[in-house]
């Protein structure tokens, strides 16, 4: 019989910050290993194959004399029919492959053979809302943890032995639109001694701001967030820090009434992709997102654009590990009108210019077409202003026929810009502005997937594409969840022969060395080696070698799916090793226009390939 | 022998009668999996037998696979470490460990059944192991259909939420969480279930805790005995995931 006094409790969902110290195992992942990531061949610790994400091996057993006996050595397959975009690039340690892909999975392989050691699959909600693909883009690894993120705003960090989950932080919410498909990374800060899991927010298409986080990868514990729009306030020590540059937001429009307009308060700039760790000034090195909406005269006052950056936006940003403050800032494309975004890698190398003159530089291929070569120590500086366009060492085009600019101006580190590439607004009673044509278009003369840098040619080999695109504006409001553009779209070909071409870039003299053309888009990362090599893939499934000083083809295997992976290549008992995911997905097939009569030819896939020369091969190659 | 306890929840002791008396018959349950499992997730014992001071009461038949209400009652026996519940024909044969600690050793909890066979639950008390099983009939699929949560849009309406209820005159205990307890099986669904839950008293130290696997319905509802002297509460619930989820509670009388 029940007993009426009985009060009932009730008790409410909580999601605590718990952390686990592990016990630490004899190959755990120390600081020294990943500062010295770039320069060791028997292991690969980070995404950008370093902290300068260079993704260049001074492994040369497979070089361009041996690369004809490159042959598979074991493939593993993702399974689960969850296929799509594989657009992951594997890490390696201590015998082990740890690879990450679609619907946020990670897998632990036997570097040797292949085997499946353990698999992680996040549970998703059912409304995510990524972009551009269910992708994950890597891993990151230190001490006994391995860390990647979620599709739903998550960071999980799991056991790299056993696979289990460590700690899990949701970030944000993905209801709104925000989401994780880039790879974190490890740093050290240099004044406080603590190693640090770096990782940004997806989501500038449905109008969230763009955020980059600093967290204790023991923990999983927040140590900082810094937004990536002006006068945005970030966070320090679990409480709210500065305002992102000026507070009152002067590079984005106002209201009659005074206040900041609509597209300030989701303005984007996500720094969705991988920071690279400049260690020499202690400071984090970042692309960040386009502004959000897309429609340019929703981020301008009265029609003037020409006042008002939409800063942070479409940029590179230079961080400050020990409190999140951004110390330096480079826009690409200021008040970008065209979805440009200034995402893409910025790789760190030592830059000599065309008189002679030595610089600690940074190498970045912005989707607008134009490469940039930005002075770090400059932008990396303290106390200055953050906004400082002339830390412009160098820039020219890397695709063919871009038209929204002549040029950028190596004095004011501006574009050039050419009237009437902005599409215009609507005429009255339109719904849609009249469309022009913008080269490249918001997919890009690159995207996410990275170059490369080789050491020994000190050439740049982008993977990139001549395309175009028909661009209109439409009318725009906010609705949380929903696309928050104001422009639409259609991607067209530009060439009837080609769209992928990858592209070999001298950084001082602007000079193409040489270009090999691809049928499909190229939307896959590449890899330089001392073996005189550049490999990568393509959209219709091979991996390929070329001749990085000629960039003759010299060696091609079909996997099956498109590649839009990042390779890697490491040695293990004596033997060089090349590794890459196949599975074709990623923005192109869903965003790509004209692109369909391509990209439906392609199977759906998802694997990882590794191939070695084989033993026999290898004495018979000597 | 102390005194089965129960008879103490409702139904009383006119409720264990309908289930014989919860008495397992070991000629019965001598075969199965039985010799397999206790080697393998029993630590091999080389002893084993039965008590009529540990009971399950279990239905002949599961009338849905999906929720197959089981109580555990080990309170006749003293000194039990833990309390081991197997499915012989599972396709996860372990479905929970309990540790009873100052609890009482009894378990009030629902299980999926993939197929029809024994369920056992096995007492560790000085070095012995104890089982007590019962046969279950069942037309299955518990395992392998997708939770019902998944009918709907989303599955995290909802997910993670606890409700709990300390009644102090009896020191019952009952824990409800919403949780889909996903076994992996289902066609495109991962794994996703609880891992472990805990409770701790005011002071913050351990009063029992469980090992929590697939079989394990889903929205568990949980029901566990307190001594006299942890009956008011408050009891600290905490409860963790394959995923990587943390759920906490607090229940008072």
């Amino acid at each position: 019989m029940r007993k009426s006094f009985t009060i009932p409790s009730v008790s409410a969902l909580a999601l605590l910050v718990a952390g686990s110290l592990s016990a630490a195992l004899a190959k755990d992942v120390t600081w020294e290993d990943i500062l010295n990531d770039h320069e060791t061949t028997s292991d690969v610790l980070m995404y950008g194959m370093g902290n300068n994400a260079q993704r260049y091996s001074s492994l040369n057993q497979i070089n361009a004399d041996t690369v004809r006996h490159l042959r598979p050595a074991w493939a593993f397959s993702f399974g689960d029919e969850k296929q799509r975009g594989q657009e992951t690039q594997a890490i390696v340690h201590d015998g082990t492959v740890y690879i990450t892909g679609s619907y946020s999975r990670m897998w632990a392989l036997d570097a040797k053979t292949g085997e499946r050691k353990w698999k992680f699959e996040a549970r998703l909600p059912d409304d995510i809302r990524p972009c551009c693909d269910v992708v994950n883009r890597g891993a990151a690894i230190y001490g006994d943890k391995v860390f990647f993120g979620a599709l739903d705003a998550s960071v999980y960090a799991l056991n790299k032995d056993t696979g289990k989950v460590e700690w899990r932080e949701k970030f944000a919410d993905h209801k709104v639109g925000y989401t994780m498909t880039g790879a974190p990374t490890i740093i050290k800060d240099q004044e406080t001694g603590k190693v640090m899991l770096i990782h940004g927010s997806s989501g500038d298409e449905f109008g969230v701001i763009g955020r980059l986080y600093a967290r204790d990868p023991d923990t999983g514990e927040e140590l900082w967030m810094r937004p990536f729009v002006e006068g945005h306030k970030g966070t320090l020590a679990g409480a709210e820090s500065t305002p992102t540059g000026d507070p009152s937001a002067p590079s984005w429009p106002v209201n009659p009434d005074g206040s900041k307009v609509e597209a300030w308060n989701h303005g984007g700039g996500a720094p969705w992709q991988s920071a690279a760790f400049d260690v020499a000034t202690n400071t984090i090195v970042v692309g960040t997102g386009n502004p959000a909406p897309w429609n340019t005269w929703a981020r301008s006052q009265d029609g003037n654009f020409k006042d008002y950056d939409s800063l942070y936006t479409s940029g590179q940003a230079y961080v400050n590990p020990t409190n999140g403050e951004v110390v330096g800032f480079y826009q690409h494309t200021p008040n970008d009108a065209w979805d440009f975004s200034g995402n893409n890698e910025i790789i760190l190398f030592d830059y000599t210019d065309k008189d002679g003159n030595k610089h600690r530089a940074g190498a970045h291929a912005d989707r607008n077409g134009f490469f940039y070569v930005t002075d770090t120590d400059k932008l990396a500086e303290r106390g200055t202003g953050i906004n400082k366009p002339t830390a412009l060492l160098n820039a020219f085009p890397f695709v063919d026929n871009i038209t929204w600019a002549k040029g950028i101006d190596l004095e004011t580190g501006r574009p050039i810009e050419v009237e009437g590439q902005r599409p215009p607004l609507p005429e009255e009673g339109e719904t849609k502005g009249a469309t022009i044509q913008v080269s490249p278009p918001f997919l890009g003369g690159k995207n996410w997937n990275p170059m490369a840098y080789s050491q020994d040619t000190g050439l740049f080999y982008i993977p990139a594409n001549n395309w175009t695109e028909d661009y209109w504006t439409e009318n725009v409001t906010y609705q949380a969840g929903a696309a928050y553009l104001g422009q639409g779209f259609r991607i067209k070909r530009m060439y009837d022969d080609h769209i992928g071409t990858l592209r070999a870039f001298n950084p001082a003299t602007g000079e193409k060395v040489w270009e090999h053309k691809e049928e499909f888009p190229l939307w896959a990362g590449t890899l330089a080696t001392a073996g005189n090599l550049v490999f990568t893939g393509t959209s219709d499934g091979y991996v390929k070698a070329f001749n990085a000083q000629t960039g003759e083809e010299l060696w091609k295997f079909q996997t099956g799916s498109g590649i839009v992976s990042s390779p890697i290549t490491w040695e293990m008992d004596g033997k060089q090793y090349l590794g890459i995911a196949s599975g074709y997905g990623g923005a192109v097939p869903l965003w790509g226009g004209d692109m369909a009569q391509l990209t439906t030819q392609v199977s759906q896939g998802g694997s990882f390939w590794v191939f070695e020369i084989p033993n026999e091969l290898l004495a018979s190659a000597n | 022998m102390s005194a089965i306890l129960c008879h103490r929840l409702p139904g009383g002791e006119a409720g264990l009668a309908g289930f014989g008396g919860g008495l397992t018959r070991p000629e019965t349950l001598d075969g199965g999996m039985w010799d397999m499992h206790r080697a393998d997730l029993l630590g091999a014992p080389d002893r084993w037998r039965s008590d009529p001071g540990l009971r399950l009461l279990a239905p002949g038949n599961a009338e849905d696979a999906r929720h197959v209400p089981i109580l555990a009652d080990a309170t006749g026996l003293s000194g039990v470490e833990r309390l081991a519940v197997t499915i012989d024909y599972s396709p996860f044969p372990l479905a929970l460990v309990f540790h009873p600690g100052r609890a009482l050793p009894l378990l009030g909890f629902g299980v999926k059944y993939e197929i029809a066979g024994p369920i056992r639950a096995s007492a560790l008390t000085g070095g012995e192991w104890i089982m007590g099983g019962a046969f279950i009939d069942a037309m299955g699929g518990g395992c392998s259909a997708p939770a019902a949560t998944h009918a709907r849009p989303d599955w995290q309406d909802g997910f993670g939420e606890m409700r709990a209820r300390l009644w102090p005159d009896t020191g019952r205990l009952r824990v409800a969480i919403r949780h889909p307890m996903d076994t992996g099986l289902a066609d495109g669904i991962p794994a996703h279930h609880l891992t472990d839950l805990t409770l701790t008293d005011a002071r913050g130290e351990k009063i029992a805790r469980l090992e929590i696997h697939e079989p394990l319905e889903e929205n568990p509802v949980l029901t566990f005995l307190l001594p006299p002297d942890l009956a008011r509460g408050p009891v600290v619930i905490a409860a963790r995931d394959t995923s990587g989820f943390r759920f906490s509670g607090t229940a008072a009388a």
